[in-house]
């Protein structure tokens, strides 16, 4: 007799037992029946299996009624408000809760999906459904830029800070020459003023005018003068060491200062020092004593001048820049005898210490008539080293400079010189007018949004936006790239968080977020890697509805016992930098903790490197712990960072060990190569893959809290195809070496590489988040000399896709996609690794399989959604735009009303992180700036109309006519920015519409 | 009450009539009760699992085809696939916990041991029997035997449920019923030769 399971026809007798047979197959069992007594018996026992089980489980149970009324509150407060109103507090009222703010979460999309959609008509000719996609996506673009229309991009009204910084430059500029003219006008003027204000004739005491030169063959600074209406005390002759400079009272002379070490060539100019008494200090005559004569005695209209000024409050109207009306009265000013008041006695440029300045010597002279402890004060004061237009420089204003009622006091002030060549600029500034320029902004801007026909889409989108595009399936249908297990960036984010700064978003990988969390999938038991889908809404909420698709790839475990015996060499930063922040500590633990994984199969070695690589232990059998632990002991750091000399040794050690069944490893322990030269790095990198093919993997493990840079140990792991991770305290050593020991250091499978390929007849868009330096051409998917990633065992590597679906998807049983996985052997040592063949495994994407409803996913997949969009907001991504923060927050928290995840401490970790930096600062990634939002809004369109064109079929006349219009609104839109940003960075920098800076609300006059 | 048709009734509860909920909870608490012990044994979460997808189910309904209002018989089908596909999702998100899992096969483990002593069970005893049997199958054939048998479901509906193909749910739904009357024999006895005799299919 047959056993009853292996009977041929069991199948079909159940379906007629069930009803479910068609009347071919009715007829074909009842024969059976009637002459196979072995089915007949097997019929029997089904029949009565079946009374009995319907008899006996038939009355079911019920929910107790303490949890149906708990529910009907619930649902009572639901149908009133739909919002979730307080949920009894019954002992099931916390998990009520949290059920409740899952759901909620999952939004308005569920309604979205209809598993009975309204055209159920199923097509089955292909171009037909072909063209049913393409009419879609051209609607699902439509749509896009009709709700980007509806919707354009928001952004702060701030202006454009580069277009502002260059007015802010030139109104600097322009307000100096307009000051230095203002301070000629204005000492004429002064008289005036003050002699309206204080009923007696103002006299300017005194006023320096020289003129230097420096870089002068010799170096020297040269200082000519011609001290036109001055007298006073000299302050030496240029022999004068102290000074060095020009004496004033000597009459017009030339004379050489000292070299002056740091003084540029070319540096030429004037320096004008202006001394104009106190209004209340009648000049007294006194030996000395010179005179001004006003702006009309010959000075120079165009020069400038700096002002010392000792008469507060007199002066008060010789403001910075302030412009003034020319005196009608202006003349040749009184000389008078001036012998009280302050001079200027002289100055020197010089340079010391590195600091280039100006010295200048003043004196003070008491009025007879003044008491000799009474103490004059120097109030705005300013000295103003005129320079050619691109070194100009302003020195400090000094108020309440203290002097002595007679004596003289030293004034150092810092002189910053810039640029190497003398420009003879000395032009009035105007800026193009308003309308000028906005049209010359526009028109280069809207280049910026123009498209050459002759670049690849995705191309296009990554020199845009820098993230991968969006998709459409009909143009290309697949993605292929290495598996990724790095943690790395995931690990320098948190270390940034927690030290109280947002990451910079070049180091935010949203594949190492994702793969930092521990497996969720079970593992498989046979192949060395097995496959996994899962999809629900995602949490984007942009116009569109979209599903997050998760392609889980999962590592087979393997026990301790299992594994093949490792020869590890460990080489060691030993630098100076390693002496910071415990980080040789770190690497001692880290030692010590690799040391509980291994036994006594295995070998360990140790070389480190700081100037120079030292053998610090051959290969020891790891039985002999304390002698490697006495080796880590010994480490002490100092001296230069020789990675190439290290890994070189590494090697050379880690190449005695290579043999069969042996897995040998060289890891590096630095805190970063960062300041490694380019050639050095490729030189490295290119040994690192020259040994890999001898069998010898490369882990790279980042030590170290500041200034970690990844990057390179990154690209070395790649290269090594090994695993970068990150420590940084004992938690994260305990991960990189204790649990995840065995992803890192037993591999199971080598060169793997994934590919998704979506359905072009139900998925209309996809966009991979992440991975992006991970892609492969899609052809090469199955070309086995194209290199990809290792896989360690019980690792997890989780790819998430958004795509969006046809909305009238019909469960045809056709799967939305498929998901390949493809995998060597790997590397083993000794072996000719050439010969290693190629798995492959597939599943399909069955809607019927993995569609849910966003409450009804796994723990790791809501983790997984969660983790990403935080990676993609930390980036700063162009996909989360239109998200907003708080409900990635809302999101974030909710992980913790599931029971399993609000137990696991990476999840709390995450959560914490995510407070963490909306609390930082953590914002929308809205733009900054109008103008890149509408400049956005516009490439947005351009990219739509590319897409578009790509598709087959034709665009009908109202779809073309929307679009032509759409692109005029955002061209509009954009000018209209560009010119509400111009008249914004005009008006903060105090610039006219038609060009002429405005000081304090006047346009400035200004004398050609 | 049971004249009303399953459609209408989250209809009618949308619209404020809260009784109408009460009525949902009644039609499907059994099915849905039994469909949860299928997946996570008899001390698993049953209850919390149940009351989640009713809460589900009022926060956000599923969107039903409208034809579903009309026809009693298709709005019924239509929301019970769409309950007992969030029971099985918040069952296998439940069993995909370690520990869960863990405490699941030391909960069947007993059942196992005791299997041979069947033959001794008396007429009060056979319900529990049939259950310990149920336990001992495999879960993705417990599940389909369930909704076959108890809640009377196709094949076609029972695929869409649990994603499965048709041609799986039969295959599934033959080896389990036959390992089942394997385990189930000794209660089988007495009919067998008087069923063989009406030789009725």
């Amino acid at each position: 007799m047959t056993a009853p399971e292996n009977h041929p026809l069991l199948e079909k007798l159940t379906a007629v037992l069930m009803d479910e047979a068609d009347a071919a197959t009715v007829e074909e069992i009842t024969q059976a029946l009637a002459s196979d007594s072995d089915l007949a018996a097997i019929a029997t026992g089904l029949r009565a299996t079946i009374t009995l089980v319907q008899n006996e489980l038939g009355v079911g149970a019920t929910l107790p009624r303490g949890r149906v009324d708990d529910l009907l509150t619930s649902a009572h407060a639901l149908s009133e408000s739909r919002i979730p109103a307080a949920l009894p507090d019954s002992g099931v009222g916390a998990l009520m809760r949290a059920a409740a703010a899952v759901v909620i979460l999952s939004g308005g999309v569920w309604g979205a999906l209809q598993f009975a959609g309204q055209d159920q008509v199923l097509i089955t000719d292909e171009a037909a459904q072909d063209e049913r996609i393409a009419s879609i996506a051209r609607a699902n673009l439509m749509g896009q830029l009709l709700y980007r229309q509806a919707h354009p991009r928001q952004a702060s009204g701030q202006v454009d800070a580069s277009v502002l910084g260059r007015y802010q430059d030139l109104a600097a500029q322009e307000r100096y020459a307009i000051e230095q003219e203002g301070f000629l006008k204005g000492l004429g003027e002064v008289e005036e003023e003050e002699l309206s204000e204080s009923g007696g004739p103002v006299h300017v005491e005194s006023l320096v005018r020289d003129r230097f030169t420096a870089g002068v063959p010799r170096g020297g600074v040269t200082v000519t003068g011609d001290a036109a209406g001055l007298s006073g005390k000299g302050w030496g002759n240029g022999k004068d060491e102290k000074y060095g400079g020009r004496g004033i009272a000597s009459a017009p002379q030339t004379t050489t200062s000292t070299p002056v070490p740091g003084a540029p060539p070319g540096l030429a100019g004037e320096v004008f020092l202006g001394s104009v008494p106190a209004a209340k200090s009648p000049p007294v005559g006194g030996g000395g004593g010179g005179s001004y004569f006003g702006p009309s005695d010959g000075v120079p209209p165009s020069s400038k001048a700096g002002l010392l000024d000792s008469s507060r409050p007199s002066l008060g109207r010789l403001k910075k820049g302030q412009p003034s009306a020319p005196s009608p009265n202006q003349g040749p000013s009184t000389p008078a005898p001036v012998a009280s008041g302050l001079q200027a006695l002289g100055y020197s440029v010089g340079s010391t210490g590195g600091r280039n300045g100006v010295k200048l010597g003043i004196e003070s002279k008491g009025a007879v008539a003044e008491k000799r402890s009474q103490k004059r004060q120097l109030s705005a004061l300013k000295v103003v080293v005129d320079m050619p237009v691109d070194r100009r420089n302003e020195f400090g204003e000094f108020d309440d400079l203290l002097v002595g009622h007679t004596g003289s006091k030293e004034v150092l002030i810092d002189l910053e010189i810039f640029g190497d060549e003398a420009q003879p600029v000395r032009q009035p500034i105007h800026l193009p007018s308003y309308e000028e320029t906005v049209n010359q902004r526009f028109q280069e801007a809207r280049r910026r949004c123009l498209v050459n026909p002759q670049e690849p889409i995705e191309n296009l989108y990554q020199h845009w936006w820098g993230d991968n595009s969006w998709e459409l399936t009909l143009a290309d249908s697949q993605a292929t790239f290495g598996a990724d297990v790095d943690t790395a960036s995931y690990g320098a984010a948190r270390n940034k968080l927690n030290r109280n700064q947002l990451p910079g978003r070049a180091g935010i990988r949203t594949e190492e977020f994702v793969n930092y969390f521990r497996p969720d999938l079970p593992a498989p038991t046979t192949d060395a890697l097995g496959l996994s889908v899962e999809m629900a809404p995602s949490l984007s909420s942009d116009g569109n509805d979209r599903w997050l698709l998760r392609v889980g790839v999962r590592a087979k475990d393997i026990q301790a016992w299992e594994r093949d015996p490792l020869a590890l060499v460990l080489v060691v930063d030993v630098s100076g930098s390693m002496k910071h922040h415990d980080r040789m500590g770190i690497v001692k633990r880290a030692v010590a903790r690799m040391l509980d994984n291994l036994d006594s199969r295995d070998t360990l070695a140790i070389v480190t490197f700081s100037k120079e690589a030292t053998q610090v232990l051959p290969p020891t059998s790891v039985s002999a712990r304390e002698v490697i632990l006495a080796a880590a002991e010994s480490f002490t750091p100092g001296g230069g960072t020789n990675a190439a000399l290290g890994l070189q040794m590494g090697y050379e050690l880690a190449a005695q060990g290579v043999a069969p069944g042996v897995i040998s490893r060289v890891v590096l322990l630095s805190d970063g190569l960062a300041n490694t030269g380019e050639t050095d790095q490729a030189k490295i990198l290119e040994s690192v893959r020259e040994h890999l093919n001898a069998g010898v993997h490369l882990n790279t493990l980042g030590v170290g809290i500041e200034g970690h840079n990844d990057t390179f140990l990154e690209r070395l792991a790649d290269g090594g195809d090994g695993l970068c991770d990150f420590v940084d305290d004992d938690r994260a050593i305990q991960r990189a070496l204790g649990e995840r020991f065995a992803g890192a250091f037993i591999p199971v499978a080598d060169d793997v590489k994934i590919q998704v390929e979506f359905n072009g007849r139900q998925v209309v868009r996809w966009r991979q988040l992440g991975y992006e330096n991970r892609a492969i051409a899609d052809a090469s998917f199955r070309d086995d000399a194209v290199d990809a990633g290792e896989v360690g065992a019980g690792h997890q590597v989780t790819a998430l896709f958004e795509v969006e679906l046809d909305r009238g998807l019909v469960y045809d049983g056709t799967p939305l996609g498929t998901v390949r996985v493809r995998w060597k052997e790997p590397k083993v040592g000794g072996q000719d690794n050439s010969l290693r063949t190629a798995t492959e495994r597939s599943l399909p994407i069955m809607a019927q399989d993995v569609l849910a409803h966003q409450g009804s996913t796994s723990a790791g997949y809501r983790r997984a959604a969660v983790t990403a969009q935080f990676a993609e907001f930390l980036r700063r991504s162009v996909h989360v735009r239109t998200d907003s923060v708080p409900s990635l927050l809302r999101a974030a928290e909710a992980l913790l009303h599931d029971r399993e995840l609000a137990q696991d401490e990476d999840t709390m970790e995450l959560v914490g992180l995510i407070q963490k930096a909306v609390s930082l600062g953590l914002e929308d990634a809205q733009l900054s700036n109008a103008v890149q939002a509408a400049t956005d809004d516009l490439r947005e369109i351009e990219h739509v109309c590319r897409q578009l064109d790509s598709l087959p079929g034709h665009m009908n006349t109202g779809d073309r006519n929307r679009l032509g219009s759409a692109r005029r609104q955002a061209q509009e839109r954009l000018r209209l920015a560009i010119e509400e940003d111009e008249r914004g960075a005009r008006d903060a920098a105090g610039w006219s519409q038609s060009g002429i800076l405005l000081v304090e609300g006047q346009e400035a006059v200004r004398r050609r | 009450m049971e004249a009303r048709p399953t459609a209408s009734l989250l209809e009618r509860w949308h619209n404020g009539e809260t009784d109408a909920f009460a009525v949902l909870i009644q039609r499907f608490e059994e099915p849905l009760l039994r469909h949860a012990r299928t997946l996570l044994g008899p001390h698993g979460p049953i209850e919390d699992v149940v009351q989640e997808t009713f809460l589900r189910l009022a926060q956000k309904p599923p969107a039903l085809h409208p034809d579903a209002h009309f026809d009693s018989a298709a709005g019924h089908g239509a929301l019970a696939a769409w309950l007992h596909r969030v029971t099985r999702n918040l069952c296998t998100d439940e069993m995909r916990s370690t520990n869960r899992r863990i405490h699941r096969e030391q909960e069947v483990a007993p059942a196992e041991a005791v299997s041979g002593g069947q033959s001794q069970v008396d007429g009060a005893d056979t319900r529990e029997a049939v259950l310990r049997g149920m336990d001992q199958l495999a879960p993705d054939q417990r599940e389909v035997l369930v909704l076959r048998l108890l809640e009377g479901l196709s094949y076609q509906e029972i695929a869409e449920i649990t994603g499965r193909k048709k041609g799986t749910i039969g295959w599934l739904l033959s080896t389990g019923l036959v390992a089942l009357s394997q385990v189930l024999a000794p209660m089988l006895g007495g009919s067998s030769s008087n069923q063989l005799t009406m030789g009725e299919i």
